[in-house]
Formats: C-alpha cells, structure tokens, sequence
C-alpha cells in the first residue's frame, strides 16, 4: 500500500508544483514529490516481485535521472526563452546533460525482449493518450462557448498601451545594464 | 505475447491513473474535470478487465499490480529515448538567436 502511495505523492507532487505560483499547493509539490519518490523507492516488504523489481528499476535510473532533471532545469532557465540568456546556467546545465548522456551511453544495453515491451508500453501511452483527447475533444464541443469577444473599448486600450510600455521600457533598462 | 499485452494493458491502466490524480492534484474552479475522471476512469477499468482476460489465474487486483509494476518497468528502459528527445528539444531552444545576454 505504502509503495501506491508513494507513486500516487510523487505524481500529485509533479502536478502541484507545476500549477505555478498563482496556487498556493504548486508550494507543496516539491516536498510531496520527495515524499512520494522516497515511499516508492524504499518500500517495506511484502510488494509482490513485480512491484519490487519495479522500486529497484527506478532506484537504479536515478544515478542519471538525477543530473539530466538538473541540467534541463538549467538549460531551460538558461535558454534564450522571453529574449533573455543566462550563458552560465547554459553550460553548466548542459555539461550535466551531457554527463547523464555519458552515464546512460556506458550503461544502457536493452535486449531484444525489453525492447519489445518498451513498445508495448510505447503503445499504450498512444492508445490512453488518444482517448483523453477524443475525450476532451468530445467535452469541449457540450461547451455552449462564449461568442465573439467585443473589442476593447478606450480606457481598455490606454490600460493595456499603459502596461506594455511599461514592459519594454523595463526589459530594454535591463538590457543596457 | 501474454508478456506484450500485460505490459500494453498495464500501460493504458497507469496511464489512465496519471490522468486520474493529475486531474485532481491539480484541480482549479475554471476546470470541470469530472467529464475526463469518468473517461479516464472507464479506460483504466477497461484496462484492468482486459489484463485479468491475458492472466486469467490472478485476481482483478492482482492482475492490476502486477500490469501497472511490469508498465513502469518498461517505460523505465525507454526513459534514455525520453531524455534524447528532450536533450534535442533543448538544443534547439538554446541555439536560438533570439536573445539578450545578461551576462
């Protein structure tokens, strides 16, 4: 039950946290993911075989999960993204991607029979995929929608003219400095 | 080949379970995610029934646990393809000429 839990944690920690700061729980969803990652890594006895080799497979991914989650933190902190570049987050992030690259290079040799079920799992990650979209697909068409937004009157437009130039005006000061 | 559809099935049953929590982990009044947890809910079922029909000597709750543990097992041997595709995502994104250094 112990390790169920800890999987269910470590994915409503990933959902939370990436809710973002207008949500109070995003705060929470680092911790609950540690919480859940520790209960799913180190369970107490009585999983079944399957479960077990399932906790020792995620325990021996970490040795290059760990440093290829921090390198594509960085990297995408780092990256040219919204016009702004940080070159040190840039490299040390890739030199950690590399390394994790390095990591699975040297010890990463699927044989022909997990190959196969890696496909079978390709597969129904598809197949589940698809189904949620058709689903949304299917929920979205009962919304009646909200017509056609009126354009902005012109206290509107001085506000939103207001903001944006307020905007550039702050990203070109930083550029200078 | 009953390895091949314990691992499909396992699949869509952990999928279905991700969507599951993910929907009401990250739960917000602009969202009614009532529609998608009945769907996804429908398809892990589904899931669990077609497994218990590849293992017919293990319970509903057995053939559940054991599908979903050999499912992670295999995404895990996929995951070097996961961060290859993410490495050439960023790669991308950092070559991009876009930009204004801080540095």
């Amino acid at each position: 039950m112990q390790w169920w839990l800890g999987l269910a944690l470590l994915i409503s920690g990933y959902s939370m946290a990436r809710m973002g700061p207008a949500f109070k729980r995003s705060k929470i969803g680092a911790p609950l993911f540690l919480i859940g990652l520790l209960m799913t890594l180190f369970p107490p006895d009585g999983l079944l075989s399957a479960e077990s080799r399932a906790s020792d497979e995620m325990l021996a991914s970490l040795y290059w999960m760990i440093p290829a989650v921090a390198g594509f933190y960085l990297v995408a902190s780092g990256a040219p993204i919204y016009y702004v570049t940080s070159k040190l987050r840039l490299m040390v992030g890739w030199v950690l991607v590399l390394f994790a690259g390095y990591l699975i290079f040297v010890n990463w040799s699927p044989g022909v029979e997990s190959a196969i079920l890696g496909i079978a799992a390709m597969l129904g990650v598809i197949v589940t995929v698809s189904l949620h979209l058709i689903a949304i697909r299917f929920t979205e068409s009962l919304s009646p929608g909200d017509g056609i937004t009126k354009p902005l009157d012109d206290e509107e437009v001085k506000h939103v003219s207001a903001i944006l130039a307020s905007h550039l005006s702050q990203m070109e000061a930083s550029a200078d400095e | 080949m009953s390895d091949f559809l314990t691992v499909f099935f396992g699949t869509i049953v952990l999928s279905s379970m991700i969507i599951i929590v993910h929907l009401k982990a990250a739960y917000h009044p602009y969202h009614n995610p009532i529609p998608l947890i009945i769907s996804s809910l429908t398809v892990m079922l589904a899931g669990i029934f077609a497994s218990s029909l590849v293992n017919t000597n293990l319970t509903f709750l057995e053939t559940m646990r054991i599908s979903v543990s050999e499912s992670i097992i295999s995404i895990l041997i996929l995951s070097p393809l996961i961060y290859l595709s993410i490495s050439i995502i960023l790669a991308r994104v950092s070559i991009s000429t876009r930009q204004i250094d801080i540095q």
